[in-house]
């Protein structure tokens, strides 16, 4: 028996491998270092993993004040929460804070939050965390507005495609309803933005950017229609941007929610979350108007995608740690959250109550947590991106900075 | 497709009373007797036998890319999921399922591993292969570029210089493998 093993067999075999094994077998051989760095195989690669809903490793981010820095960590959710794998972060938060824009199959979307010209671009960078490979986007600059605008990012499972969709809303005090104004949207495998006002633009406003969540190949954020501005009264609906369909569409919200935020708004909060690959609302209450600190949540699944009447109130968690924020659904049950006072990551029996400490420390609204895949996208760059070293992403952010600071003069 | 074989099978026997076999003859000149729902699983046999008009149950099969020892083990887990399949038409106990390939594996060299993916391959047994090549990650997957090398037999064939630049690279990709 010949010990030749046909290159579909090899395919076969690569696609189980995680990055950093496919970096490393780059050296075994010529034919094996152009098979593993064939876009072709990265793509088909790409699409395995996401295929397979591994949801074994974690990526975790967090600001830790001590260090005045943003701390990214994998982890395997085993027993010990191990962090697998040390990461080169491309940038310094001290000096130049962004924002997570999302985290998708194995790639990580920031944007600098140090600029508030919104006529200067702001950098928008695509990070490939295991493998450590860095792009830019460049951002078209947008005319007339005072808005932030909104992005998402997400990966397309038809064309296995990663995406970032920008919403950018109209001055809302002159258009009180109005909806949003623009939408463009930036395809990896195409290199440049697209405008997709036209079919695209949703009637709701997104209310939250900083809560998100990509389940079942759309991004999700909780949403609000206008109903009457003088009374303040809004319908709230998740919001979704479907990334294979590039259309925007909404889900509505359990009706007992919508009725208790109407009798006490001030002493709760919801969010989106993903428990398991599955679409939750996080309902936090308190007990005092304007609380620093949540007694309790409780988590709304939708145990059937698409249907409303599957909304079920899952856990109800009360912690007199106080509630920082709610990470997720662990494989043994636990639910990862992050106590207030101590701004600690724990993870939580729902039933037992049994807390198990993982000594992960952070600001508790800084915190965000996805399943991570380990993919080898960006190896060889990106059509219409710049690929970045450590250092230009440093400079890239710190332009930024500068012109912010000429701005207002510090 | 599996369901409609077993069910002219087992109708078929009833009349025989006897369970249909179908010859399969290895590389070595070993004619193995096997049994018809087992064999399906071979989509080489499969489409052999569908695609053939003339072909009746006398037919020796020739089969010159697997050897004997191969065609064992193959035959091994495919009688193995046969009898899971029959027990839980539905669904397959996932626990024992796993018990089984876990101690499946474990008594396979090197070796008999890529021996029996190449003749899953040949053999287009798509179950087979996909578990097969995901033991043969997991062997490799923290191994060196060395070891990798003996494991598929590969030369190498780059210059000191360009394998250093290689591994300059992305030289974290190299650190904390084993060496055996």
């Amino acid at each position: 028996m010949s010990d030749y093993i046909p290159q579909e067999v090899l395919v076969e075999i690569f696609i189980r491998l995680p990055a950093k094994a496919l970096l490393a077998s780059r050296l075994v051989c010529k034919s094996w270092c152009s098979l593993i760095t064939d876009p072709k195989f990265i793509y088909k690669h790409t699409q395995f993993t996401f295929k397979s809903q591994d949801t074994s490793q974690l990526i975790v981010r967090r600001y830790y004040r001590p260090d005045m820095r943003d701390k990214f960590t994998l982890h395997r959710d085993d027993e010990s929460f191990s962090e697998y794998q040390p990461l080169d972060i491309p940038f310094d938060s001290k000096y130049y804070p962004y924002a997570v824009v999302g985290s998708c199959c194995g790639l990580v979307c920031l944007r600098s939050t140090s600029v508030r010209n919104m006529n200067m671009p702001q950098p928008l960078v695509l990070w490939n965390p295991s493998a450590g490979f860095c792009v830019s986007l460049r951002v078209r600059p947008f005319i007339g507005n005072i808005l932030d605008p909104i992005y998402g990012f997400g990966f397309d499972p038809r064309t296995n495609d990663y995406k970032v969709v920008k919403i950018v809303y109209g001055v809302k005090s002159l258009y009180p309803n109005k909806s949003p104004q623009i939408v463009d949207i930036f395809a990896l495998s195409e290199g440049k933005w697209r405008n997709i006002t036209a079919p695209a633009a949703p009637l709701y406003i997104i209310n939250e950017k900083l809560s998100w969540v990509y389940v079942n190949g759309a991004i999700h954020w909780i949403a609000h229609y206008e109903l009457d501005q003088v009374l303040y009264s809004r319908k709230m609906v998740v919001g979704l941007f479907d990334m294979s369909e590039e259309v925007f569409k909404e889900l509505q919200m359990p009706e007992i929610i919508m009725t208790e935020r109407i009798a006490s708004e001030k002493t709760q909060k919801l969010s989106i979350g993903d428990m398991n690959h599955s679409l939750s609302l996080l309902h936090y209450y308190t007990q005092w108007e304007n609380s620093p600190s949540y007694d309790g949540c409780c988590i709304w699944v939708m145990k059937e995608y698409g249907v409303v009447e599957s909304w079920t109130k899952q856990f109800k968690i009360d912690l007199r740690l106080g509630l920082g924020k709610i990470l997720g659904l662990r494989r043994n049950g636990e639910i990862l959250l992050v106590t207030r006072y101590n701004g600690e990551l724990v993870s939580f029996h729902p039933e037992t109550r049994k807390i198990n400490k993982l000594g992960i420390y952070g600001d508790s609204w800084s915190f965000n947590m996805d399943f991570y895949l380990e993919s080898l996208v960006l190896l060889n760059g990106a059509e219409g991106t710049s690929r970045m070293s450590s250092s230009s992403v440093a400079a890239a952010f710190e332009k930024a900075a500068l012109h912010w600071k000429s701005r207002v003069g510090i | 497709m599996s369901s409609s074989i077993a069910s002219s099978s087992s109708s078929s026997s009833s009349s025989s009373k006897k369970e249909k076999k179908i010859s399969l003859k290895t590389s070595d000149g070993e004619v193995f007797e096997v049994e018809e729902p087992v064999a399906m699983q071979l989509e080489i046999v499969r489409s052999f036998f569908a695609d053939n008009e003339d072909v009746t149950e006398q037919t020796v099969m020739p089969l010159p890319n697997v050897s004997t020892a191969a065609m064992h083990g193959i035959l091994e887990y495919c009688r193995a999921h046969e009898e899971f399949r029959r027990r839980m038409p539905e669904a397959a106990p996932e626990e024992e399922v796993r018990a089984f390939e876990a101690g499946y594996v474990d008594r396979k060299s090197n070796e008999e591993l890529k021996e029996m993916i190449l003749a899953a391959n040949y053999l287009n047994i798509s179950k087979l292969l996909d578990f097969l090549t995901g033991v043969a990650a997991k062997r490799i997957e923290n191994k060196s570029v060395e070891y990798v090398r003996a494991f598929f037999g590969v030369e190498n064939d780059f210059t000191p210089e360009e394998e250093a630049n290689l591994r300059r690279e992305y030289e974290w990709a190299f650190e904390g493998v084993d060496e055996d």
